[in-house]
Order: structure tokens, then C-alpha cells, then sequence
């Protein structure tokens, strides 16, 4: 009896063990930082959000949690750039706008002009299915134009192909504003976000040179250039246009430091 | 009763005729028998002048032994300030318009004259300071006693003042606290001018003297002018000795000096109230702060809000706390007020801590001050932020009775708008469309569609015109000539109409065009329905081919 009991006694165990070290998933662990959130738990959503952030396991959706939780930690710039991250992928979020309208009219803070129709109209889609609605576009064009040149015979039929070609165009056109428009890696990749408060643009890279503008939490800088622990960076000012100064980089944050095949828009990573 | 009726004696006299420098003299002139006929000016050495303006005059009538004597005095207030020996001239008197001289007196003008007083009646000076040692900015008190005797009368103390080179000293008050004193079993009265100084630059300094010009009654020792009866005195201007202090200026610390440090240097405390607590987003909310305690108050600056963002503030009004313009006295507290408007630009649960910083001798290091964060209450607002900012006392002078608009509604955002995504959709890390099989694919069988439909086109319409070109019959004819099944009359029939259609002639012609009558019109034997010869075919296909 106990050459059973022992070796049951002892599977049982070990799987116990391994019944209870059942790992969870990346969904769990996601409806667990939004179960944080909801009891407004913050610290406990930003860690759990962070530590899948750290894993790479990247979603617009975890990006608006980390957002709503920076905001109500009064962290604006770090909300500022999750929800402008949140942003980069479809489809448009009328919320996450208004959420950043709100923290530009708290902070001031400076960014570049976009254009709302163009980033709603490129946002409907990834911007690879907007570069395959393009191709495919294209070759309904020619087949149709071929079917024209080479088989229709009757006015009706070639009416039609006309018609299908016209409409081809049309859908290649719309596909290449919405590819061109959708922000891409190559557009983002040297954009950085102030997070730090009581952030100055300099004349020169030294605290002691003359200033440029502030940049309130949140404001969005192009880097043109990094030396060392300085970078020269433009920004679109309050008189609308450019301003270009230093600052130093630990006052901002990438937008966008992942993988850019992340990006879906087929860029070619290293 | 006799009346003495004699030329008029004039004689001039000094009292007294040694002085010390800045002390007073009488110029006395004395006419007897006579009566002046004008208060004439009188001649005065260089380095005497008049002390008041106009002369006093005064007649006297004495009866000595029955005789009548009638005597007229005229005095002048004189006084010199450089010590030496000056002779006044005769002074010409006109006395019933015929002029009269006066004899000449003289003044001697030093330091120990026989009319000063002795050393025990002189003003002494002090000059004290609470801190031999202390930092830039720091207000130090700083007291000038002025020590005088008993027998001696302050007429005037004139401004008390210390060199500035180096120190930003507040102007000693005219006024001071007055005590009694034993000092060597003298006694005297001690003034106390209280003031404070602070220091521009760090080094070591030396402070004083201090310096003042004082006018004192000072009774007279000179036994020779002495009243019988009355003390008599002379006013003298004495500019007491004073000592000198060192000091050492300590320079401010820079480590930890925050960055809102405005050169605020000494002790505060800080107070903050806000009225209302209960708003709307747009409503002015008046905000007092008090800053109390001992320092350079001047150097202050207002409070900083920590969080400024989401408020409108106008600019803070400063005002004293009470009354009292006087320099305060050491340990005496100073209130200084700060009045500012902050309006919320959104919704806000507590108006931020207002800051400032000030470093403290007694604790040797920089101390920022911060007011706690008041909750209020903040609704949304009703009207639009440009109605709501109205109500703001910089702008309510604006407001007058304007006619009512319609007001444009701007939305006011006041909080996020959270929206939780019940289901994630995670990022994959995606390859390019190019090596995307199902893409490079799909584009390969559209590419080969499209080439095999113009291909297809191309060759069907080339076999439709080799079909149907004007060399199909010939190549039909030729085609079935090539066959091996004909017989000769066959092969020949088929080769005539070759010829036919293609109209061909020459000799090797009209042989085959022989041969071939020979064998369908002409008579039937074995040689009709025998096999055609291959050798044969080959040379008439040859002939028709060239």
C-alpha cells in the first residue's frame, strides 16, 4: 500500500507546486493594472503597466492606463508622452486627444502642428494595410486598363472597366495620403517628449548660457543632433515657429525607443 | 535832582573774549548818555560772524547819589568756528546823527579756552553693535550712546551718521531712549539712538566712527562772568569723539542655496489665508500671506506659488503689517503682507503651497518656507472663462454696466476622460512587406495574371491572322500535297491548283501543269491510282516552293 501512497503523495506535491507557479498572462496582467487603476491603486498600475513595458510587451492600450495614471500621480509629461504614444496607432481616439488637450491647457507645453483631418483620416488604418490598399489599387487599375485596351469590345463593358479604373485611381491616391500621412518610424524616431519639470532651452550647451523658450511638461522636441549629455533640438514655439536651442537629455524622453518594427509601416529595422 | 546832561561814553566789551570753536560770544556796546540812532550793522574780522541776524537792545536808568544815568545796551550773538585771536574794530555808533566810536575788543578762539568747560562737562560718544560678526545681508542693531552732562542742556543733536563704504546703515532716528548714569561719580544723561545696519560685502571692516553735531548749553566757569544769582551759560556746537568697531562680514554659503533665494537674510516665519474656499472655476480667490520676524525685509520678495500652472495670478500687492514706521529695535518683530488674486484656470481640489526661502544666520544654512496646500472647493464654471475673468478685481473696474451678450460656450476641460480598453491588443514586432510571404506572393500571381492575359491576347491575335491571312489556302494546298496518301492524279490536281492560285508559270510549270492533265484528263490506267513516287513529290514541291 504505501509503494502507492509514497509516490502519489510525492507527484502530488510536486505538481501542486507547479499548479500554483502558473505564470499569468500578458492579459491578466493587463486587466490587473486596470483593476489597479479602477481602485485607484496608482502605484500598483504603474508598476505592473511598467514592468510589461520593460518585458516589451507594448499595447496603445496599456500606454492610455500608464497615461491615466501619471495624470493622477500629477506626473503631466510622463501622461503627455504615454498617451501621445497611445496616439501613434489606430484607430483615432477622440478621448485620448481631449486627454491631451487638457494637459497642453495645464502645462502650456509646446508641440508641433498637426494637421487633425490628415492624423484622422491616416489613423483609420496601419499604415502597412494603407501601403497594401495602395498596391492593390494599382493593380486593379492596370487590370482593369488592360481588360480595356485588350478584350472589352462593346461601349457597356468598357464603360464599366472605365469606371473600375477611375475608382482604382482613386483608391491608390487615397492610400498613398493615408501611407504618407500615418506617422511612420522615420517621423517619430527623433521626436522626445519633456518630462522633467522647469525645463529651459539654451543658446549653448551649458546652464549658464542664455535661454531660448521654456518648455513646459509634455512639450514635444525634435532632437537634430546629441552630444553627449546635451542635445540640440527644435521646437515649435508659442509665436508659431521654430525655435531651435539645447538641452540636456536627461530633461526629455524618445517618444518612440522600441523596435521600430513595432511601427508596422514596413520600415526596415536594423 | 540834578539830570547829567554830558557827550555820550561809549564802550564795547566781549563775554565772553576767549571761546573754544563753535561756542558763542556777547558783543556788548553800552552807550551812556545817549540813545542810539539806529541798530546799525557792525564790522566783524574774517572768521567771526553773526550769530543771529539782528541785535538785542536795552536801556537802563540808574540814580546813583541823585544823578540820573541813562544807559542803552545793544548785544550781538557771535561765534567762530576757527581757533585764533581776532580783533574787532572800533564799531561807529550814531547817536543824534553825530557818530560815535566804540573802543576795540578782542576774541581769542581756541580749544582751551579760558571760557570752556572743563572736560568733565564734554559729550562723550559710543558706538555699539550687537554682532562683531555676521553675514552679508544680515541686519545687525546698532546703538550710538550719547553721554551728557547733568550740568549741561541739549539744545540740538544733529544727524547721527556712520560711514557707508562698505554697509547699508538705516538713518539714525532723531529721537532717543534717554537713561541717568553714574559714570566715575559723574553723573549723566544717556542717550540712546538706536539703528541697524547690514553689510554690503563680506571682508573684514572697520564701523565708525559715528558722527553728530550737537549744540549744548554749557555753564560757564569763568568766575569774572559769573551772575550772582543765575547760572549763566553759552552755547557751544560740539562735535563729540566717537570709537570704532571691528567687524568681520561672513560671506552667504552657496551649497544649498535654493534657486528662489532672493538675498533674504534673518529669522520669518509665514502665514497663509484664502478666501473662498468654495468656487467656481474662473472665481478670483484673494490670497493673504504674512511674513513675520527680524530681518533685511527690504530684500524680500513675494512668495512663489509651487504650482502655477493651472492658475491665472495677478501680481501680488505688498503692504505693511501695522503701523509703525519707525526702524525697529532689535528683537522687535516685523510684519511684512503680500496680497495676490489667483483665479483657477481648471478644476483644482487645493490652492498649491506658496514658498520663499531665506537663509538664517542662527542656523547657519538657507531655509525655504512653504504654506500648506488649502483645500477648496471648485465647480465647474458656469459662464465662459472670459465672463468668469471678470470677476477679477484687476478687471472689475471694467465691468460696468455692459449690455448682456450671448455668451460663446468654450468648453472647459477640468479632468481627463479615462476610458479603460477592456481587451489589450499587443504590438508584434512585424517584418517588412517584402518579406511577407503571403504579400510577395499574392503580388507574383497578380503580376503573372496580368502577363498571361496580354500574353494570351498577343498570341491569339497573331493566330488569328496567320488564320486568316491571304496565304492560308496555299498553305492548306501545300499542307495536304505534303500528305503521302494521294495518288498522282491527286497529288497533281492539288498542284495545279497550287499553281492557279498562286498564278506561277515557267517551264517547270507547264510540266507539272502536262503531267497533271496527263493524269486527270487523260486516260485511266494503273499509273492514276498507283502510289506516288517520293522522289517525284519531292521535285514538284521543289518547283513550287522556288
Amino acid at each position: 500500500m504505501n509503494r502507492i501512497i509514497v509516490p502519489l503523495f510525492i507527484f502530488l506535491l510536486l505538481h501542486a507546486q507547479t499548479w500554483g507557479a502558473i505564470e499569468l498572462t500578458y492579459e491578466d496582467r493587463y486587466n490587473e493594472a486596470k483593476a489597479a487603476f479602477e481602485k485607484g491603486d496608482y502605484a500598483k498600475t504603474k508598476t505592473l503597466g511598467e514592468k510589461l513595458i520593460l518585458e516589451e510587451h507594448l499595447s496603445p492600450e496599456l500606454f492610455q492606463i500608464l497615461a491615466h495614471t501619471y495624470y493622477r500621480l500629477d506626473d503631466y509629461g510622463q501622461a503627455a508622452l504615454w498617451y501621445k504614444r497611445s496616439s501613434i496607432f489606430p484607430p483615432p481616439s477622440p478621448e485620448i486627444r481631449q486627454n491631451l488637450a487638457h494637459i497642453h491647457d495645464r502645462t502650456g507645453n509646446l508641440n508641433f502642428p498637426s494637421n487633425s483631418l490628415q492624423s484622422q483620416f491616416s489613423g483609420k488604418l496601419p499604415r502597412t494595410l494603407w501601403l497594401v490598399l495602395m498596391i492593390s489599387g494599382g493593380w486593379i487599375f492596370l487590370f482593369a486598363a488592360v481588360w480595356t485596351m485588350l478584350f472589352a469590345k462593346s461601349i457597356r463593358i468598357r464603360s464599366w472597366l472605365i469606371l473600375i479604373q477611375v475608382m482604382a485611381l482613386l483608391l491608390v491616391m487615397g492610400s498613398w495620403f493615408g501611407w504618407q500621412w500615418h506617422p511612420s518610424y522615420k517621423m517619430i524616431e527623433h521626436l522626445a517628449i519633456v518630462t522633467t519639470k522647469d525645463v529651459m532651452a539654451h543658446t549653448a550647451a551649458t546652464v549658464t548660457s542664455g535661454s531660448v523658450t521654456k518648455l513646459p511638461l509634455g512639450s514635444e522636441v525634435r532632437i537634430l543632433e546629441d552630444r553627449g549629455i546635451w542635445s540640440y533640438i527644435e521646437v515649435y514655439s508659442e509665436q508659431q515657429d521654430i525655435r531651435r536651442g539645447w538641452v540636456q537629455n536627461n530633461k526629455l524622453t524618445p517618444l518612440w525607443p522600441y523596435h521600430a518594427s513595432y511601427m508596422d509601416d514596413g520600415y526596415k529595422a536594423d | 535832582m540834578t539830570c547829567a546832561l554830558a557827550a555820550p561814553q561809549l564802550s564795547a566789551s566781549l563775554e565772553p573774549s576767549e571761546i573754544r570753536p563753535g561756542s558763542y560770544t556777547t558783543l556788548s556796546i553800552s552807550i551812556e548818555g545817549g540813545q542810539p540812532d539806529s541798530l546799525s550793522t557792525i564790522l566783524l574780522p574774517a572768521g567771526v560772524e553773526l550769530a543771529s541776524a539782528s541785535p538785542s537792545f536795552s536801556n537802563q536808568t540808574n540814580i546813583i547819589n541823585g544823578n540820573i544815568k541813562r544807559s542803552a545796551i545793544i548785544t550781538w550773538q557771535l561765534m567762530s568756528n576757527t581757533p585764533g585771536e581776532y580783533v574787532i574794530a572800533p564799531q561807529e555808533i550814531h547817536i543824534e546823527g553825530k557818530p560815535y566810536k566804540t573802543n576795540e575788543t578782542r576774541l581769542v578762539v581756541k580749544e582751551n579756552a579760558s571760557g570752556a568747560p572743563s572736560s568733565q562737562l564734554d559729550p562723550l560718544m559710543t558706538l555699539e553693535a550687537e554682532k562683531r560678526e555676521f553675514y552679508v545681508g544680515e541686519v545687525v542693531p546698532i546703538t550710538v550712546n550719547l553721554y551728557l552732562h547733568r550740568r549741561t542742556l541739549l539744545r540740538r543733536v544733529g544727524l547721527i551718521e556712520l560711514p557707508k563704504d562698505n554697509f547699508a546703515i538705516q538713518r539714525f532716528p532723531l529721537q532717543a531712549d534717554e537713561n541717568a548714569v553714574m559714570m566715575g561719580g559723574i553723573p549723566y544723561r544717556a542717550l540712546a539712538f538706536q539703528s541697524t545696519l547690514s553689510a554690503l560685502k563680506p571682508g573684514k571692516y572697520k564701523l565708525g566712527p559715528a558722527t553728530s553735531e550737537l549744540i549744548l548749553d554749557v555753564p560757564l566757569t569763568d568766575s569774572r562772568s559769573q551772575h550772582p544769582f543765575f547760572n549763566q551759560t553759552e552755547s557751544r556746537k560740539v562735535k563729540p569723539t566717537c570709537n570704532e568697531i571691528d567687524v568681520t562680514v561672513l560671506p552667504l554659503p552657496t551649497e544649498n542655496r535654493p534657486k528662489n533665494f532672493s538675498g533674504v537674510v534673518g529669522e520669518f516665519e509665514m502665514t497663509m489665508t484664502a478666501e473662498p474656499q468654495d468656487l467656481a472655476v474662473g472665481d478670483p480667490i484673494s490670497i493673504e500671506i504674512s511674513i513675520t520676524g527680524t530681518g533685511n525685509f527690504d530684500a524680500l520678495t513675494p512668495p512663489t506659488n509651487t504650482d502655477p500652472e493651472p492658475w491665472k495670478s495677478y501680481p501680488p500687492k505688498r503692504y505693511r503689517m501695522g503701523s509703525s514706521n519707525v526702524p525697529t529695535p532689535q528683537g522687535e518683530q516685523q510684519s511684512i503682507g503680500y496680497n495676490q488674486v489667483i483665479v483657477p484656470k481648471s478644476h483644482a481640489t487645493f490652492i498649491p503651497p506658496f514658498e520663499f526661502s531665506y537663509f538664517s544666520p542662527s542656523k547657519k544654512q538657507y531655509v525655504t518656507l512653504r504654506t500648506k496646500a488649502t483645500p477648496i472647493k471648485v465647480k465647474a464654471a458656469a459662464r465662459p472663462t472670459q465672463e468668469a475673468s471678470k470677476n477679477t478685481p484687476a478687471a472689475a473696474a471694467t465691468v460696468a454696466a455692459e449690455p448682456e451678450k450671448a455668451a460663446v460656450v468654450n468648453s472647459i476641460i477640468t479632468d481627463i476622460l479615462v476610458t479603460l480598453p477592456q481587451k489589450p491588443i499587443w504590438l508584434a514586432q512585424k517584418p517588412t512587406l517584402l518579406n511577407n510571404k503571403l504579400f510577395v506572393i499574392g503580388n507574383i500571381f497578380a503580376f503573372g495574371i496580368l502577363l498571361s492575359l496580354i500574353t494570351g491576347k498577343f498570341v491569339y491575335t497573331s493566330w488569328q491572322q496567320y488564320v486568316h491571312s491571304p496565304e492560308a489556302p496555299m498553305r492548306e494546298l501545300m499542307s495536304k500535297m505534303n500528305s503521302t496518301k494521294l495518288n498522282p492524279a491527286q497529288f497533281y490536281s492539288l498542284a495545279a491548283k497550287y499553281i492557279e492560285a498562286k498564278k506561277l508559270s515557267g517551264e517547270n510549270i507547264a510540266t507539272i501543269m502536262e503531267r497533271h492533265d496527263a493524269l486527270n484528263y487523260g486516260a485511266i490506267n494503273n499509273e492514276t491510282s498507283a502510289k506516288l513516287d517520293p522522289a517525284e513529290r519531292k521535285r514538284v514541291l521543289t518547283a513550287l516552293k522556288i
